[in-house]
Protein backbone atom coordinates (compact mmCIF):
# COMPACT_ATOMS: atom_id res chain seq x y z
CA UNK A 1 0.00 0.00 0.00
CA UNK A 2 2.82 2.56 1.18
CA UNK A 3 5.16 0.86 -1.27
CA UNK A 4 1.89 2.34 -4.31
CA UNK A 5 1.66 5.72 -2.24
CA UNK A 6 5.17 6.22 -2.94
CA UNK A 7 4.89 5.87 -6.58
CA UNK A 8 1.64 8.01 -7.05
CA UNK A 9 3.61 10.49 -5.64
CA UNK A 10 6.74 10.31 -7.30
CA UNK A 11 5.28 10.09 -10.36
CA UNK A 12 3.23 13.25 -9.56
CA UNK A 13 6.39 15.18 -8.70
CA UNK A 14 8.32 13.76 -11.85
CA UNK A 15 4.95 15.04 -13.55
CA UNK A 16 5.28 18.56 -12.22
CA UNK A 17 8.49 18.61 -12.70
CA UNK A 18 7.91 18.32 -16.36
CA UNK A 19 5.33 20.61 -16.22
CA UNK A 20 7.41 23.04 -14.22
CA UNK A 21 10.27 22.68 -16.56
CA UNK A 22 8.08 22.97 -19.78
CA UNK A 23 6.35 26.41 -18.53
CA UNK A 24 9.75 27.55 -17.54
CA UNK A 25 11.21 27.35 -21.00
CA UNK A 26 7.65 28.56 -23.18
CA UNK A 27 8.18 32.05 -23.97
CA UNK A 28 4.77 34.11 -23.82
CA UNK A 29 3.73 35.13 -27.53
CA UNK A 30 2.37 37.93 -28.48
CA UNK A 31 0.83 39.19 -31.37
CA UNK A 32 1.21 42.50 -33.86
CA UNK A 33 -1.38 44.31 -34.05
CA UNK A 34 -2.08 45.73 -37.43
CA UNK A 35 -5.24 48.82 -36.87
CA UNK A 36 -8.00 47.58 -39.38
CA UNK A 37 -8.08 49.26 -42.91
CA UNK A 38 -3.82 49.37 -42.58
CA UNK A 39 -1.95 47.70 -44.91
CA UNK A 40 -0.09 44.74 -44.03
CA UNK A 41 3.02 45.26 -42.46
CA UNK A 42 6.20 45.28 -44.42
CA UNK A 43 8.47 43.31 -41.35
CA UNK A 44 7.73 39.52 -41.91
CA UNK A 45 6.83 38.77 -38.44
CA UNK A 46 7.57 34.94 -39.17
CA UNK A 47 10.89 35.38 -38.93
CA UNK A 48 11.25 36.84 -35.39
CA UNK A 49 8.05 35.43 -33.64
CA UNK A 50 7.11 38.19 -31.25
CA UNK A 51 7.77 37.02 -27.44
CA UNK A 52 7.16 39.39 -24.27
CA UNK A 53 10.52 37.96 -23.37
CA UNK A 54 12.25 39.34 -26.58
CA UNK A 55 10.41 42.92 -26.17
CA UNK A 56 11.78 42.83 -22.75
CA UNK A 57 15.32 42.11 -23.73
CA UNK A 58 14.59 44.44 -26.81
CA UNK A 59 14.03 47.11 -24.20
CA UNK A 60 16.79 46.30 -21.67
CA UNK A 61 19.28 46.54 -24.78
CA UNK A 62 17.59 49.58 -26.14
CA UNK A 63 18.40 51.63 -22.88
CA UNK A 64 21.65 50.41 -22.00
CA UNK A 65 25.13 51.98 -22.90
CA UNK A 66 26.52 48.60 -22.61
CA UNK A 67 26.30 48.47 -26.39
CA UNK A 68 28.57 51.67 -27.01
CA UNK A 69 32.41 51.48 -27.09
CA UNK A 70 32.97 53.42 -23.70
CA UNK A 71 29.38 52.45 -22.28
CA UNK A 72 28.40 55.79 -22.28
CA UNK A 73 25.36 55.84 -24.86
CA UNK A 74 22.77 53.94 -25.73
CA UNK A 75 20.02 53.65 -28.57
CA UNK A 76 17.43 55.99 -26.41
CA UNK A 77 20.36 59.15 -25.58
CA UNK A 78 19.20 59.70 -29.41
CA UNK A 79 15.84 58.13 -29.30
CA UNK A 80 13.96 59.45 -26.49
CA UNK A 81 10.31 57.82 -25.82
CA UNK A 82 8.75 61.27 -24.50
CA UNK A 83 9.83 62.61 -27.97
CA UNK A 84 8.15 59.98 -30.38
CA UNK A 85 12.11 58.27 -29.67
CA UNK A 86 13.89 61.36 -31.45
CA UNK A 87 16.63 63.76 -29.98
CA UNK A 88 14.75 67.07 -28.79
CA UNK A 89 16.99 69.79 -29.59
CA UNK A 90 19.66 68.16 -31.38
CA UNK A 91 19.57 68.88 -34.72
CA UNK A 92 22.56 65.94 -35.63
CA UNK A 93 22.86 62.95 -34.32
CA UNK A 94 25.40 62.64 -31.04
CA UNK A 95 28.11 59.73 -30.70
CA UNK A 96 30.13 58.80 -27.96
CA UNK A 97 33.05 61.54 -26.64
CA UNK A 98 30.77 64.00 -28.17
CA UNK A 99 31.18 63.50 -31.61
CA UNK A 100 28.33 64.49 -33.63
CA UNK A 101 26.69 62.69 -36.89
CA UNK A 102 25.71 63.96 -40.10
CA UNK A 103 22.05 63.35 -39.65
CA UNK A 104 19.17 64.17 -37.58
CA UNK A 105 17.74 61.54 -35.56
CA UNK A 106 15.00 60.01 -36.82
CA UNK A 107 11.62 59.35 -34.90
CA UNK A 108 10.84 55.52 -34.46
CA UNK A 109 7.36 55.11 -34.99
CA UNK A 110 6.00 52.51 -36.78
CA UNK A 111 8.49 51.02 -38.48
CA UNK A 112 7.21 47.63 -39.21
CA UNK A 113 5.27 49.13 -41.86
CA UNK A 114 8.72 50.51 -43.56
CA UNK A 115 10.34 49.84 -46.58
CA UNK A 116 13.85 51.18 -45.61
CA UNK A 117 15.94 52.73 -42.98
CA UNK A 118 17.81 55.45 -42.64
CA UNK A 119 17.08 59.00 -44.38
CA UNK A 120 19.17 57.46 -47.81
CA UNK A 121 17.12 54.01 -47.42
CA UNK A 122 20.63 52.82 -47.64
CA UNK A 123 19.19 50.13 -44.55
CA UNK A 124 16.79 47.20 -46.06
CA UNK A 125 15.56 45.79 -42.86
CA UNK A 126 14.62 46.18 -39.54
CA UNK A 127 17.12 44.32 -38.04
CA UNK A 128 20.17 44.99 -40.05
CA UNK A 129 19.52 48.61 -38.94
CA UNK A 130 20.83 48.58 -35.61
CA UNK A 131 24.17 47.70 -37.03
CA UNK A 132 24.64 51.02 -38.10
CA UNK A 133 23.96 53.21 -34.66
CA UNK A 134 26.15 50.44 -33.05
CA UNK A 135 29.37 50.55 -35.06
CA UNK A 136 29.49 53.96 -36.86
CA UNK A 137 32.21 55.75 -35.34
CA UNK A 138 30.66 58.75 -35.19
CA UNK A 139 27.59 57.25 -32.72
CA UNK A 140 29.10 54.17 -30.72
CA UNK A 141 31.54 53.26 -32.31
CA UNK A 142 32.01 49.28 -31.33
CA UNK A 143 32.18 45.98 -33.51
CA UNK A 144 29.62 43.66 -33.31
CA UNK A 145 31.99 40.93 -32.36
CA UNK A 146 32.92 43.14 -29.35
CA UNK A 147 29.17 43.86 -28.23
CA UNK A 148 28.19 39.88 -28.37
CA UNK A 149 31.64 39.43 -26.40
CA UNK A 150 30.07 41.82 -23.81
CA UNK A 151 27.42 40.14 -23.51
CA UNK A 152 28.37 36.32 -22.75
CA UNK A 153 30.19 38.50 -20.42
CA UNK A 154 26.85 39.57 -18.53
CA UNK A 155 25.07 37.01 -16.12
CA UNK A 156 21.76 39.21 -16.51
CA UNK A 157 21.88 39.54 -20.37
CA UNK A 158 22.56 35.56 -20.49
CA UNK A 159 19.60 35.23 -18.07
CA UNK A 160 17.65 37.55 -20.97
CA UNK A 161 18.56 35.91 -23.92
CA UNK A 162 17.86 32.55 -22.24
CA UNK A 163 14.40 33.44 -21.41
CA UNK A 164 13.80 34.99 -25.01
CA UNK A 165 15.55 32.56 -27.06
CA UNK A 166 16.04 29.66 -25.09
CA UNK A 167 19.67 29.72 -25.21
CA UNK A 168 21.97 31.98 -23.16
CA UNK A 169 24.68 31.97 -25.51
CA UNK A 170 24.56 35.61 -27.24
CA UNK A 171 25.17 35.95 -31.07
CA UNK A 172 24.52 39.04 -33.15
CA UNK A 173 21.68 37.60 -34.85
CA UNK A 174 19.45 37.31 -31.28
CA UNK A 175 21.12 40.55 -30.64
CA UNK A 176 19.84 42.31 -33.80
CA UNK A 177 16.68 40.31 -33.53
CA UNK A 178 16.11 41.40 -29.72
CA UNK A 179 16.07 44.74 -30.62
CA UNK A 180 14.01 44.73 -33.92
CA UNK A 181 11.15 43.06 -31.43
CA UNK A 182 11.26 46.02 -29.49
CA UNK A 183 11.59 48.81 -32.15
CA UNK A 184 8.89 47.27 -34.29
CA UNK A 185 6.84 47.11 -31.78
CA UNK A 186 6.98 50.98 -31.08
CA UNK A 187 4.00 52.08 -32.88
CA UNK A 188 1.17 54.80 -33.27
CA UNK A 189 -2.57 54.47 -34.27
CA UNK A 190 -3.99 56.72 -31.06
CA UNK A 191 -3.83 59.65 -31.88
CA UNK A 192 -6.52 62.58 -32.09
CA UNK A 193 -6.75 62.01 -35.93
CA UNK A 194 -6.91 57.90 -35.75
CA UNK A 195 -10.15 58.71 -32.94
CA UNK A 196 -11.51 61.26 -35.39
CA UNK A 197 -11.30 58.66 -38.33
CA UNK A 198 -12.11 55.69 -36.43
CA UNK A 199 -15.31 57.74 -35.38
CA UNK A 200 -15.02 57.53 -32.01
CA UNK A 201 -18.27 58.65 -29.90
CA UNK A 202 -17.40 62.50 -28.91
CA UNK A 203 -14.40 63.00 -30.90
CA UNK A 204 -14.26 65.49 -33.88
CA UNK A 205 -11.74 68.01 -35.43
CA UNK A 206 -12.35 71.21 -34.22
CA UNK A 207 -13.09 73.95 -37.24
CA UNK A 208 -9.55 74.67 -37.86
CA UNK A 209 -8.15 71.37 -37.56
CA UNK A 210 -10.59 70.25 -39.81
CA UNK A 211 -9.74 73.39 -42.41
CA UNK A 212 -6.15 72.13 -42.08
CA UNK A 213 -6.69 68.38 -42.96
CA UNK A 214 -8.86 69.83 -46.43
CA UNK A 215 -5.40 71.45 -46.83
CA UNK A 216 -3.08 68.75 -45.92
CA UNK A 217 -4.84 66.23 -48.37
CA UNK A 218 -4.80 68.96 -51.11
CA UNK A 219 -0.75 69.68 -50.80
CA UNK A 220 1.08 67.22 -48.16
CA UNK A 221 -0.70 63.58 -48.64
CA UNK A 222 1.03 62.85 -52.07
CA UNK A 223 4.04 62.26 -50.01
CA UNK A 224 2.84 62.19 -46.46
CA UNK A 225 -0.14 59.37 -47.21
CA UNK A 226 -2.28 57.82 -44.85
CA UNK A 227 -2.87 56.44 -42.59
CA UNK A 228 0.86 56.09 -41.99
CA UNK A 229 2.22 59.41 -43.00
CA UNK A 230 4.81 58.64 -45.49
CA UNK A 231 4.14 56.70 -48.81
CA UNK A 232 8.04 55.23 -48.28
CA UNK A 233 9.35 57.24 -50.98
CA UNK A 234 12.49 59.08 -51.48
CA UNK A 235 11.64 62.99 -52.42
CA UNK A 236 13.66 66.10 -52.88
CA UNK A 237 11.89 68.43 -50.75
CA UNK A 238 13.62 71.77 -52.32
CA UNK A 239 16.08 71.85 -49.23
CA UNK A 240 19.14 74.08 -49.82
CA UNK A 241 22.37 72.21 -49.75
CA UNK A 242 24.16 72.49 -46.55
CA UNK A 243 27.49 73.79 -47.17
CA UNK A 244 29.18 71.60 -44.87
CA UNK A 245 27.43 68.65 -44.78
CA UNK A 246 26.88 68.51 -48.51
CA UNK A 247 24.51 65.51 -48.21
CA UNK A 248 23.11 64.23 -51.37
CA UNK A 249 20.65 62.00 -49.59
CA UNK A 250 19.76 59.10 -51.75
CA UNK A 251 21.89 59.47 -54.62
CA UNK A 252 25.13 58.12 -52.28
CA UNK A 253 23.05 54.73 -52.28
CA UNK A 254 21.68 54.31 -55.84
CA UNK A 255 25.05 55.89 -57.26
CA UNK A 256 22.29 57.65 -59.71
CA UNK A 257 21.87 61.33 -60.11
CA UNK A 258 18.34 61.12 -60.39
CA UNK A 259 18.26 60.46 -56.66
CA UNK A 260 20.59 63.74 -55.65
CA UNK A 261 19.03 65.40 -52.85
CA UNK A 262 16.23 63.03 -52.11
CA UNK A 263 16.05 62.23 -48.98
CA UNK A 264 13.27 59.50 -47.42
CA UNK A 265 9.83 60.78 -46.39
CA UNK A 266 9.36 60.94 -42.80
CA UNK A 267 6.00 59.76 -40.89
CA UNK A 268 4.60 63.08 -39.84
CA UNK A 269 2.68 60.54 -36.58
CA UNK A 270 3.77 62.61 -33.14
CA UNK A 271 5.33 65.49 -35.22
CA UNK A 272 5.00 68.22 -32.48
CA UNK A 273 6.96 66.57 -30.33
CA UNK A 274 9.61 65.55 -32.80
CA UNK A 275 11.46 68.57 -33.70
CA UNK A 276 14.00 69.84 -34.86
CA UNK A 277 13.25 69.27 -38.36
CA UNK A 278 14.36 67.91 -41.82
CA UNK A 279 16.82 65.63 -42.21
CA UNK A 280 19.88 67.68 -40.65
CA UNK A 281 17.78 69.36 -38.06
CA UNK A 282 17.69 72.63 -39.74
CA UNK A 283 14.52 73.94 -38.43
CA UNK A 284 12.72 73.99 -35.21
CA UNK A 285 9.12 75.06 -35.39
CA UNK A 286 6.53 73.33 -37.22
CA UNK A 287 5.56 76.84 -38.41
CA UNK A 288 9.21 77.26 -40.43
CA UNK A 289 8.44 73.68 -41.71
CA UNK A 290 5.32 75.42 -43.61
CA UNK A 291 7.06 78.14 -44.58
CA UNK A 292 10.01 76.28 -46.21
CA UNK A 293 6.98 75.08 -48.26
CA UNK A 294 5.14 77.80 -49.71
CA UNK A 295 8.32 79.99 -49.51
CA UNK A 296 11.14 78.28 -49.16
CA UNK A 297 11.90 75.81 -52.30
CA UNK A 298 15.12 75.63 -54.05
CA UNK A 299 13.96 74.76 -57.68
CA UNK A 300 16.40 71.57 -59.03
CA UNK A 301 15.93 69.45 -61.31
CA UNK A 302 15.37 66.11 -58.83
CA UNK A 303 12.25 68.09 -57.06
CA UNK A 304 9.65 66.40 -56.03
CA UNK A 305 6.98 66.81 -58.24
CA UNK A 306 4.00 67.56 -56.40
CA UNK A 307 6.08 70.73 -54.66
CA UNK A 308 6.93 71.92 -58.57
CA UNK A 309 3.95 73.83 -58.82
CA UNK A 310 4.19 76.65 -55.48
CA UNK A 311 2.23 76.17 -52.83
CA UNK A 312 -0.36 79.69 -52.03
CA UNK A 313 -1.18 79.48 -48.16
CA UNK A 314 -2.43 82.45 -46.11
CA UNK A 315 -1.59 82.99 -42.97
CA UNK A 316 -4.53 81.59 -41.27
CA UNK A 317 -4.46 78.34 -43.86
CA UNK A 318 -1.10 77.82 -42.39
CA UNK A 319 -2.37 77.55 -38.56
CA UNK A 320 -4.76 75.75 -39.43
CA UNK A 321 -2.16 73.23 -41.39
CA UNK A 322 -0.53 72.92 -38.09
CA UNK A 323 -3.46 72.36 -35.79
CA UNK A 324 -3.95 69.56 -38.24
CA UNK A 325 -0.65 68.14 -37.51
CA UNK A 326 -0.63 68.59 -33.77
CA UNK A 327 -4.28 65.84 -34.08
CA UNK A 328 -1.14 63.91 -35.09
CA UNK A 329 0.18 63.37 -31.54
CA UNK A 330 -0.24 59.83 -29.67
CA UNK A 331 -0.13 60.37 -26.10
CA UNK A 332 -0.54 56.77 -25.73
CA UNK A 333 2.12 56.08 -27.73
CA UNK A 334 4.59 58.95 -26.11
CA UNK A 335 4.40 57.75 -22.58
CA UNK A 336 3.54 54.22 -22.70
CA UNK A 337 5.13 52.90 -19.64
CA UNK A 338 5.64 49.51 -22.30
CA UNK A 339 7.72 51.86 -24.01
CA UNK A 340 10.22 53.44 -21.51
CA UNK A 341 13.16 52.45 -19.44
CA UNK A 342 13.62 49.71 -17.26
CA UNK A 343 9.96 48.45 -18.72
CA UNK A 344 11.44 44.86 -18.06
CA UNK A 345 12.17 45.98 -14.35
CA UNK A 346 8.47 47.29 -13.89
CA UNK A 347 6.96 44.80 -15.12
CA UNK A 348 9.14 42.26 -13.17
CA UNK A 349 8.20 44.24 -9.74
CA UNK B 1 14.28 -11.19 -36.83
CA UNK B 2 13.43 -10.45 -40.42
CA UNK B 3 12.64 -7.07 -39.88
CA UNK B 4 16.17 -6.63 -38.17
CA UNK B 5 17.63 -8.41 -40.90
CA UNK B 6 16.01 -5.99 -43.35
CA UNK B 7 17.13 -2.86 -40.90
CA UNK B 8 20.40 -4.06 -41.32
CA UNK B 9 20.55 -4.58 -44.89
CA UNK B 10 18.96 -1.06 -45.66
CA UNK B 11 21.83 0.53 -42.93
CA UNK B 12 24.76 -1.52 -44.99
CA UNK B 13 23.57 -0.27 -48.52
CA UNK B 14 22.11 3.40 -47.96
CA UNK B 15 23.60 4.62 -44.94
CA UNK B 16 26.66 4.15 -46.76
CA UNK B 17 25.70 6.24 -49.48
CA UNK B 18 24.43 8.46 -47.33
CA UNK B 19 27.35 9.44 -45.45
CA UNK B 20 29.32 9.39 -48.53
CA UNK B 21 31.26 12.93 -49.36
CA UNK B 22 32.36 14.63 -52.14
CA UNK B 23 35.10 17.28 -51.17
CA UNK B 24 34.90 20.70 -53.25
CA UNK B 25 38.27 22.12 -52.36
CA UNK B 26 39.07 25.38 -53.77
CA UNK B 27 43.36 26.34 -53.78
CA UNK B 28 44.10 30.01 -53.90
CA UNK B 29 47.30 30.62 -56.22
CA UNK B 30 49.38 33.69 -56.23
CA UNK B 31 52.49 34.09 -57.92
CA UNK B 32 52.40 30.63 -58.61
CA UNK B 33 52.11 29.12 -55.51
CA UNK B 34 49.60 28.20 -52.92
CA UNK B 35 48.63 31.65 -51.01
CA UNK B 36 48.86 29.42 -47.86
CA UNK B 37 52.48 29.32 -48.44
CA UNK B 38 53.45 32.38 -49.47
CA UNK B 39 56.58 34.10 -48.20
CA UNK B 40 56.81 37.59 -47.66
CA UNK B 41 57.95 39.40 -50.64
CA UNK B 42 57.13 43.05 -51.77
CA UNK B 43 54.01 41.76 -53.44
CA UNK B 44 52.01 40.00 -51.20
CA UNK B 45 48.45 39.35 -50.12
CA UNK B 46 47.00 39.93 -46.72
CA UNK B 47 43.62 39.06 -46.71
CA UNK B 48 41.44 37.54 -49.22
CA UNK B 49 37.99 36.12 -48.03
CA UNK B 50 34.79 35.71 -49.85
CA UNK B 51 31.81 34.08 -50.03
CA UNK B 52 30.82 30.69 -51.73
CA UNK B 53 26.83 29.59 -52.41
CA UNK B 54 24.40 27.95 -54.15
CA UNK B 55 27.35 24.91 -55.37
CA UNK B 56 25.78 22.76 -57.59
CA UNK B 57 27.18 19.61 -59.29
CA UNK B 58 26.02 18.14 -62.15
CA UNK B 59 27.11 14.67 -62.96
CA UNK B 60 27.87 12.87 -66.21
CA UNK B 61 24.78 10.57 -66.22
CA UNK B 62 22.58 13.66 -65.89
CA UNK B 63 22.02 13.91 -62.42
CA UNK B 64 22.83 16.96 -60.33
CA UNK B 65 23.36 17.51 -56.70
CA UNK B 66 22.51 20.99 -54.90
CA UNK B 67 23.69 21.58 -51.50
CA UNK B 68 21.06 23.19 -49.16
CA UNK B 69 21.72 26.24 -47.69
CA UNK B 70 24.99 26.52 -49.18
CA UNK B 71 26.71 29.55 -48.15
CA UNK B 72 30.11 29.30 -47.40
CA UNK B 73 32.91 31.95 -46.07
CA UNK B 74 36.49 31.36 -47.33
CA UNK B 75 39.06 33.40 -45.32
CA UNK B 76 42.77 32.67 -45.83
CA UNK B 77 43.76 32.80 -42.51
CA UNK B 78 41.30 29.00 -41.89
CA UNK B 79 42.75 26.98 -44.89
CA UNK B 80 40.18 24.33 -43.84
CA UNK B 81 37.31 26.77 -44.69
CA UNK B 82 38.17 26.15 -48.51
CA UNK B 83 37.07 22.72 -48.49
CA UNK B 84 33.34 22.59 -49.13
CA UNK B 85 31.73 19.08 -48.03
CA UNK B 86 29.23 17.75 -50.07
CA UNK B 87 26.78 15.04 -48.82
CA UNK B 88 26.42 13.04 -52.08
CA UNK B 89 27.37 9.89 -53.87
CA UNK B 90 30.73 9.87 -55.40
CA UNK B 91 30.29 9.41 -59.08
CA UNK B 92 32.04 11.06 -62.52
CA UNK B 93 30.94 14.39 -62.41
CA UNK B 94 30.90 16.85 -65.41
CA UNK B 95 30.39 20.10 -64.34
CA UNK B 96 30.32 22.15 -61.36
CA UNK B 97 28.67 26.02 -60.95
CA UNK B 98 28.63 28.24 -57.69
CA UNK B 99 27.95 31.81 -57.17
CA UNK B 100 30.98 34.28 -55.63
CA UNK B 101 28.77 36.27 -53.44
CA UNK B 102 25.54 36.75 -51.78
CA UNK B 103 22.39 36.64 -53.38
CA UNK B 104 19.73 39.67 -53.41
CA UNK B 105 16.98 37.55 -51.49
CA UNK B 106 19.61 36.57 -48.38
CA UNK B 107 21.00 40.02 -48.21
CA UNK B 108 17.46 41.28 -47.98
CA UNK B 109 16.68 38.89 -44.96
CA UNK B 110 17.51 40.78 -41.74
CA UNK B 111 20.14 39.36 -39.09
CA UNK B 112 21.29 36.01 -40.05
CA UNK B 113 23.74 33.81 -38.26
CA UNK B 114 26.68 30.97 -39.24
CA UNK B 115 29.06 32.00 -42.09
CA UNK B 116 26.28 34.60 -42.75
CA UNK B 117 26.65 36.31 -39.64
CA UNK B 118 27.34 40.08 -39.90
CA UNK B 119 29.84 40.03 -37.08
CA UNK B 120 31.79 37.94 -39.70
CA UNK B 121 32.95 41.55 -41.22
CA UNK B 122 31.54 40.81 -44.13
CA UNK B 123 28.98 43.04 -44.12
CA UNK B 124 28.32 46.49 -45.06
CA UNK B 125 26.09 48.50 -42.48
CA UNK B 126 25.56 51.93 -44.28
CA UNK B 127 24.21 50.40 -47.17
CA UNK B 128 22.72 47.09 -45.94
CA UNK B 129 24.39 43.91 -47.98
CA UNK B 130 27.62 41.31 -47.79
CA UNK B 131 30.49 42.31 -49.15
CA UNK B 132 31.17 39.26 -51.82
CA UNK B 133 34.57 39.28 -52.12
CA UNK B 134 37.65 40.84 -50.36
CA UNK B 135 41.26 40.90 -51.53
CA UNK B 136 44.22 42.96 -49.93
CA UNK B 137 47.73 43.45 -50.32
CA UNK B 138 50.45 45.10 -51.73
CA UNK B 139 52.09 45.62 -55.30
CA UNK B 140 54.83 47.24 -56.62
CA UNK B 141 52.43 48.58 -59.30
CA UNK B 142 50.14 50.81 -56.66
CA UNK B 143 50.85 54.46 -57.33
CA UNK B 144 49.84 55.09 -53.65
CA UNK B 145 52.81 55.63 -51.00
CA UNK B 146 52.21 52.23 -49.37
CA UNK B 147 51.45 50.38 -52.18
CA UNK B 148 48.59 48.67 -51.03
CA UNK B 149 45.16 47.74 -52.84
CA UNK B 150 42.10 46.87 -51.11
CA UNK B 151 38.92 45.41 -53.03
CA UNK B 152 35.86 45.35 -51.26
CA UNK B 153 33.24 43.54 -53.73
CA UNK B 154 29.38 43.39 -53.47
CA UNK B 155 26.05 44.85 -54.35
CA UNK B 156 22.97 43.54 -54.27
CA UNK B 157 20.99 45.91 -56.23
CA UNK B 158 20.20 46.02 -59.72
CA UNK B 159 22.35 47.90 -61.96
CA UNK B 160 25.08 46.67 -59.36
CA UNK B 161 24.08 43.30 -58.69
CA UNK B 162 27.62 41.86 -58.29
CA UNK B 163 27.02 38.36 -57.22
CA UNK B 164 28.65 35.74 -60.21
CA UNK B 165 27.73 32.50 -61.11
CA UNK B 166 30.81 30.65 -61.59
CA UNK B 167 30.87 27.13 -63.80
CA UNK B 168 34.02 25.15 -63.87
CA UNK B 169 33.65 21.88 -66.52
CA UNK B 170 35.57 19.46 -64.48
CA UNK B 171 38.13 16.56 -65.92
CA UNK B 172 40.19 15.83 -63.14
CA UNK B 173 38.34 14.48 -60.19
CA UNK B 174 40.08 11.83 -57.89
CA UNK B 175 38.69 9.87 -54.89
CA UNK B 176 35.47 12.39 -53.92
CA UNK B 177 38.08 15.10 -54.19
CA UNK B 178 37.51 18.19 -57.11
CA UNK B 179 40.43 20.37 -56.52
CA UNK B 180 39.93 24.12 -58.27
CA UNK B 181 42.41 26.18 -58.62
CA UNK B 182 42.12 30.12 -58.13
CA UNK B 183 44.30 32.05 -59.67
CA UNK B 184 44.81 35.37 -57.82
CA UNK B 185 47.21 36.74 -60.73
CA UNK B 186 44.31 36.05 -63.04
CA UNK B 187 42.04 38.64 -61.41
CA UNK B 188 45.32 41.04 -60.25
CA UNK B 189 46.50 41.24 -64.16
CA UNK B 190 42.96 42.65 -65.58
CA UNK B 191 42.68 45.14 -63.16
CA UNK B 192 44.74 48.42 -63.96
CA UNK B 193 46.80 48.92 -60.23
CA UNK B 194 48.55 52.00 -61.32
CA UNK B 195 44.79 53.54 -62.30
CA UNK B 196 42.61 51.93 -59.14
CA UNK B 197 44.07 50.56 -56.05
CA UNK B 198 40.93 50.44 -53.92
CA UNK B 199 36.94 49.64 -54.26
CA UNK B 200 34.87 49.79 -51.43
CA UNK B 201 31.14 50.42 -52.48
CA UNK B 202 28.76 48.81 -54.60
CA UNK B 203 28.84 50.35 -58.11
CA UNK B 204 30.31 50.26 -61.93
CA UNK B 205 33.98 49.42 -60.66
CA UNK B 206 32.92 46.36 -58.66
CA UNK B 207 30.97 45.04 -61.14
CA UNK B 208 34.13 44.70 -63.52
CA UNK B 209 36.33 43.27 -61.06
CA UNK B 210 33.34 40.96 -60.64
CA UNK B 211 33.54 40.39 -63.55
CA UNK B 212 36.60 38.81 -63.96
CA UNK B 213 36.02 36.38 -61.44
CA UNK B 214 35.50 33.40 -63.54
CA UNK B 215 38.93 33.66 -65.17
CA UNK B 216 40.39 32.83 -61.72
CA UNK B 217 38.79 29.33 -61.80
CA UNK B 218 39.89 25.95 -63.23
CA UNK B 219 39.97 22.29 -62.73
CA UNK B 220 43.78 21.07 -62.38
Amino acid sequence: MNLVKIKIASLVILFAGVCFAFVAIKQKKTKFYVPKGWPQTVYDFTKNPLTEEGFKLGSALFFDPILSKDNSISCSSCHLSFTAFTHADHKLSHGINGRIGTRNSQVLINLAWSKSFMWDGGVNNIETQAINPITNPLEMDNSLLEVVKTLNQSSKYRKLFYAAFEDSTVNSQKLLKALAQYTSQLVSYNSKYDSVMRKEKGVVFTQNENKGYVLFKQHCASCHTEPLFTNNSFENNGLSVDDELKDWGRMKITQNSSDSLKFKVPTLRNVEFSAPYFHDGRVNKLKEVVNHYTSGIVQNKTLAKALQNPIVLSEQDKKDLVSFLKTLTDKYALYSERYRYNYSEIVNK
Amino acid sequence: MNIKLYIVIFLTIFGRVATAQVQLKLCPIFNSLSLFKQETKQDSISMLRFYVSNVQLFFQDGTKHIEPSSYHLMDMEEPESFIVHLKTVDKPIAKISFCLGIDSATSVSGALDGDLDPAKGMYWAWQSGYVNFKLEGKSAKCATAKKEFSFHIGGYLAPFYALRKIEIPIQFQQNGMIKIEMDLNVLLSKIDLSKMNSIMIPGKEAMRVADCFQAMFSNR
